[in-house]
């Protein structure tokens, strides 16, 4: 197996000098929020002091002048995407490895871009130069990202065959272990990867488990591991575009009617249902905004997606004026819809029970529904045979 | 309600419209909880009516009341 790596170590310091020009020259610090802290998602190579996982304010107070930028989940993993789907027109095996990092496989495409380096080229040329990626060539997983750290733009490293000596001079923070059991190894006096091969794997397995046998496998150039090439999810995606900012929740309602109008009226969605639906939309002066809404059954009109829709807006509305609103229907079913039940009646009265249950919690009393129920079929007085008795479900 | 000289009803009134009794169709009579303070007795009747329905009646013989069994 011989595969690419492209390694995008600041894509989202990059992502957001792309959507704000002015960013660029300037020391950068992309925050987040984690829980109840707030701490760096990323910095330029400018912001000195401050590094991912840091506490914002100790980062901020080791880079003064830095600008700070509240981080865009979304938008980062849009642009990444666009750049995969780029990749995935040159190979038809991509893998997403995490944001800024993919594994792209290049057997038997040598071929048809004429040699080796023209492939790593075509695939360097799909990638947005302002991204800074770097690509590392190599015959597993391992290998391949422990050249792409080597590269330089537009130099990719290959990593040789006999991958050891390759390895060996470079540190153990590369492998894909734990913090916890990196600083483990270096206690241990094992700070390269020829330290780690150089030992049986009995000891380091002993030591710390399979996370033991992994960094030896590794430190030798052994990667088992397959390339799991990313599904292309088919998606109907709609946006538009508010002429001022919007507020009230009938606003984007009735923009998500009108969404859903546009979406349903598309030859991909015809005869067919979605699972899934994505709200999102840029807000005012701030970051983008996303709300996923699951459908309890696939939906394949227009009504019961705005009623569930119009539900997750009311619940969850967003957090501030919307710029622009989008909608993706995802996991689309085929053309078969919906299974009928064959026991129609359990999930009557499933559905009548959480009605019942439903109406108890809005009224705090039992609700005034009743049924006929036979106590005495028997009875020759026909007005004995049956009772009128409060509905338990 | 009304009844003939024979006890068998003759017309009955079905909001607020008066019907003629085309048939008895069957008739019948039960006897219950004598054993109790307040015993039931009635007569049944099961009728045809001029246009066309049926309605099941009885005459209470304890009250005297004529009434319509809806059940």
């Amino acid at each position: 197996m011989k595969l690419a790596c492209i390694l995008i170590s600041h894509l989202p310091v990059e992502a957001e000098r792309q959507r704000d020009p002015r960013l660029r020259g300037r020391p950068v610090v992309v925050a987040h929020g984690v829980g109840s802290r707030r701490l760096v998602l990323d910095c330029s190579p400018e912001a000195d002091g401050a590094r991912p996982g840091m506490p914002l304010e100790e980062a901020m107070g080791r880079c003064k002048g830095a600008a700070l930028v509240e981080a865009d989940p979304a938008h980062y993993q849009e642009v990444f995407d666009r750049l995969l789907e780029r990749l995935e027109e040159r190979s038809p095996e991509v893998e997403e490895a995490g944001l800024g990092l993919a594994y792209v496989r290049l057997d038997g495409l040598e071929a048809l871009y004429g040699g080796e380096a023209r492939l790593a080229a075509t695939l360097l040329h799909a990638i947005p130069r302002r991204l800074d990626a770097r690509m590392g060539i190599g015959g597993g997983k391992f290998p391949a990202y422990v050249a792409a750290t080597l590269a330089e733009l537009d130099r990719p490293v290959k990593a040789p065959d006999d991958v050891g000596p390759f390895l060996a001079p470079l540190g153990v923070d590369l492998l894909p272990v734990s913090w916890a059991v990196r600083a483990r190894l270096r206690g241990f006096g094992l700070r390269t990867l020829g330290d780690v091969a150089a030992l049986a794997v009995g000891p380091l397995q002993a030591q710390f488990g399979r996370d033991g046998r992994t960094a030896w496998e590794l430190a030798r150039g052994i990667d088992p591991r397959p390339l799991a090439p990313r599904t292309r999810e088919e998606t109907v995606v709609e946006a538009l575009s508010f002429s001022t900012p919007a507020v009230s929740l009938e606003t984007l309602a009735t923009a998500t009617d009108v969404l859903l109008g546009r979406a349903f009226s598309r030859p991909a969605l015809r005869g067919r249902y979605a699972r899934e639906a994505l709200l999102g939309g840029q807000l005012f002066r701030a970051a983008g905004w996303q709300r996923r809404v699951s459908f309890a059954q696939p939906v394949g009109d227009r009504q019961r997606a705005l009623y569930a829709l119009r539900h997750a807006l009311d619940t969850h509305p967003p957090p501030g004026p919307l710029e622009e609103l989008s909608l993706t229907l995802a996991r689309l079913t085929g053309e078969a819809g919906l299974q009928g039940s064959l026991f129609n009646d359990v999930r009557r009265q499933d559905n009548l029970r959480e009605a019942v249950r439903q109406l108890e919690a809005r009224l705090g009393r039992r609700p005034p529904i009743y049924q006929v129920r036979e106590v005495e079929s028997w009875s020759r007085i026909p007005e004995r045979r049956q009772a009128l008795v409060q509905y338990v479900p | 309600m009304a009844a003939g000289d024979d006890g068998f009803p003759q017309w009955v009134v079905l909001r607020g419209r008066r019907l003629e009794v085309a048939s008895i169709e069957d008739c019948w009579r039960i006897d219950e909880e004598w054993w109790r303070g307040r015993p039931i007795a009635r007569l049944y009747f099961e009728a045809l009516l001029t246009d066309g329905r049926r309605v099941t009646v009885y005459h209470d013989l304890v009250s005297g009341a004529w009434r319509r069994q809806s059940a």
